[in-house]
């Protein structure tokens, strides 16, 4: 008899999370899979005016809509779980907490990225592939795949092509799969937690603490950027201001990392308390 | 077995149960009786874990229900007053809901639904609200616990199926497929759950007045009914032809429990029905 965790069990709970999937999520989904092709279109009938479809905006386009993907799921997924009368089938459920929580993790963090990613690309390689007049010049795969992060190219102007360039690989190779997965854990925990904690307007208790916190956060930023400023040397050797701007990003890096790793220990583990000593 | 040993409860500064033993044998059909708020709704989701004691024991068999065990889940079904699911049908309600339970009994719920009069490929939000509850009851019996609990399950229905749900419910306490369920009904409609329930239970704030079988009931009290009011009764009603009037029962004559004058003669004479009892 294992009360913590069976497969058997496990198993019941997934296949009744995803029974429920589309019906609860599948609005959502489309308009969000909709954004895309809104854009698109914007870009059609107004690409003799801008330059608008450039691949780095639409993989950008892609995966901030993924991340909103994962900000909207647990809230429309699983927002019953602690209300005090539609809660009571769902505790009621013969499965342990921690089986509830994982089916809540593989539904939050791993399904709703790969099927709104999947479909995304999908819809935009279809898009590309429209002939004639198109704003869509290519397929993003090999970007988002790789290198997805041809706007920090953009952002650089630290000097010439081939510091911008140091600096561009250096970046990229912090941004490690582990480092991408850290991050979607812990962003998606804070949600799944809020979900628990909150029990009308999650999303946008949730959203409001964030950008409070995002304000208090951006003025430090701003003071230490500043700071910076002040610290750079004109006279730095290219040498020089390549181990400079390393040493910046490696601290910012590392701050995301260590922050993500908090995040994704912390609230994943506030998310199971919930689920446990939720009372109805 | 549930058992109950010292329990307080309280929802922040609300005291609801304090220090209240009870206890609940396998097998009957209990009615929990009691006015609105005393708690009646607070005991069964404590007993079902969906609340929390702040003190004392509850149990039920070995299992701490406040532990949420899968397999103390597997064994108990509570039915709230008031169900909000998702809209589907009932077929996909308890299909989703069945594989958790492996005592479920689909063909069972099949019949359920056709003796209880509703279709099971209707969609809730189509159903009035009686016929939603009779799906959902009939959900909740095919699921073959050895625990029921239901929470004022006759409240909207109209009189053919209050009727259909004695039947059913009767019929369920008395099936030998699998061991005999214990059922505890909490409701106020006591007309409606009379020749169903046995033993009662009756509660008040903080404290259980009364837990005893009809037969218990009936030695210790009598129940006559005559045409003239009673000096020495605990309680007293007029009925259609007369009074029925419920006396202690000095001479152990055998007479009829009436539920309703049972709860009006407890609930004004707490002390002495308590003494009446204990003796």
């Amino acid at each position: 008899m294992n009360k913590t965790f069976n497969i058997n069990r496990f198993g019941n709970v997934v296949r009744r999370d995803g029974m429920s999937y589309f019906s609860n999520y599948g609005w959502t989904l489309v308009v969000l899979w909709a954004i895309p092709v809104i854009l698109w279109f914007l870009t059609y009938i107004s690409m003799e005016t801008f330059d608008t479809g450039v691949i780095s905006n639409r993989a950008t386009t892609i995966s901030t809509l993924m991340w909103l993907s994962l900000m909207i799921v647990p809230s429309r997924l699983y927002k019953n779980y602690n209300d005090s009368r539609k809660g009571v089938i769902l505790a009621m459920t013969p499965a342990s907490s921690l089986e509830k929580f994982l089916s809540m993790i593989l539904y939050c963090v791993v399904v709703t990225p790969i099927i709104y990613s999947i479909g995304a690309l999908f819809i935009d390689t279809v898009l590309a592939l429209k002939p004639g007049t198109n704003p869509y010049d290519g397929f993003i795969f090999s970007d988002i795949f790789s290198k997805n992060y041809e706007s920090y190219r953009e952002m650089l102007s630290l000097g010439d092509e081939e510091l911008n360039s140091t600096i561009y690989d250096y970046m990229l190779s912090k941004n490690h799969f582990v480092y991408k997965m850290l991050q979607i854990l812990g962003f998606s925990s804070v949600f799944m937690f809020t979900n628990m904690l909150f029990k009308k307007r999650k999303l946008s208790k949730t959203i409001g603490i964030l950008t409070i916190l995002g304000i208090i956060f951006s003025i430090c930023v701003v003071r230490y950027i500043i700071n910076l400023e002040y610290n750079f040397n004109a006279n730095w050797t290219d040498e020089e201001i390549t181990n400079y701007v390393k040493g910046v990003v490696n601290y910012a890096y590392n701050f995301i990392f260590y922050s993500s790793l908090i995040t994704a220990s912390v609230f994943p583990y506030f998310t199971y308390y919930k689920i446990k000593k939720q009372t109805y | 077995m549930i058992t109950l040993k010292n329990l307080d409860f309280s929802y922040k500064k609300t005291t609801v149960f304090k220090n209240i033993s009870l206890e609940f044998k396998e097998g009957n059909v209990y009615g929990l009786l009691g006015e609105n708020g005393v708690g009646k709704t607070t005991l069964l989701k404590l007993i079902c874990g969906l609340q929390f004691p702040n003190a004392g024991i509850c149990k039920v068999d070995d299992f701490i229900p406040s532990e949420r065990n899968p397999y103390f889940l597997q064994n108990i079904f509570y039915l709230p007053e008031e169900v909000i699911t998702e809209n589907t049908t009932p077929e996909n309600f308890i299909n989703k809901l069945g594989v958790f339970y492996p005592r479920y009994d689909h063909s069972y719920f099949l019949n359920l639904m056709k003796e209880l009069e509703v279709d099971h490929t209707k969609k809730f939000d189509a159903m009035s609200y009686g016929q939603k509850k009779k799906s959902l009851l009939a959900c909740a019996l095919s699921l073959r616990t050895d625990y029921l609990l239901l929470d004022e399950p006759t409240n909207g229905l109209d009189i053919p199926s209050k009727a259909l749900f004695r039947k059913v419910i009767l019929q369920h306490s008395i099936d030998d497929v699998n061991t005999v369920p214990t059922i505890i009904i909490s409701t106020h409609q006591v007309k409606d759950v009379e020749n169903l329930i046995d033993p009662i239970v009756i509660l008040d704030h903080d404290e259980v007045l009364l837990n005893a079988t009809f037969e218990e009931i009936s030695s210790k009290l009598y129940f006559d009914y005559g045409s003239e009011k009673s000096d020495d009764a605990l309680y007293t009603e007029m009925i259609p032809g007369g009074y029925i009037n419920v006396l202690p029962n000095k001479f152990e004559m055998e007479s009829k429990v009436n539920v309703e004058a049972l709860f009006n003669a407890v609930r004004n004479n707490k002390k002495k029905i308590k003494e009446i009892f204990e003796n």
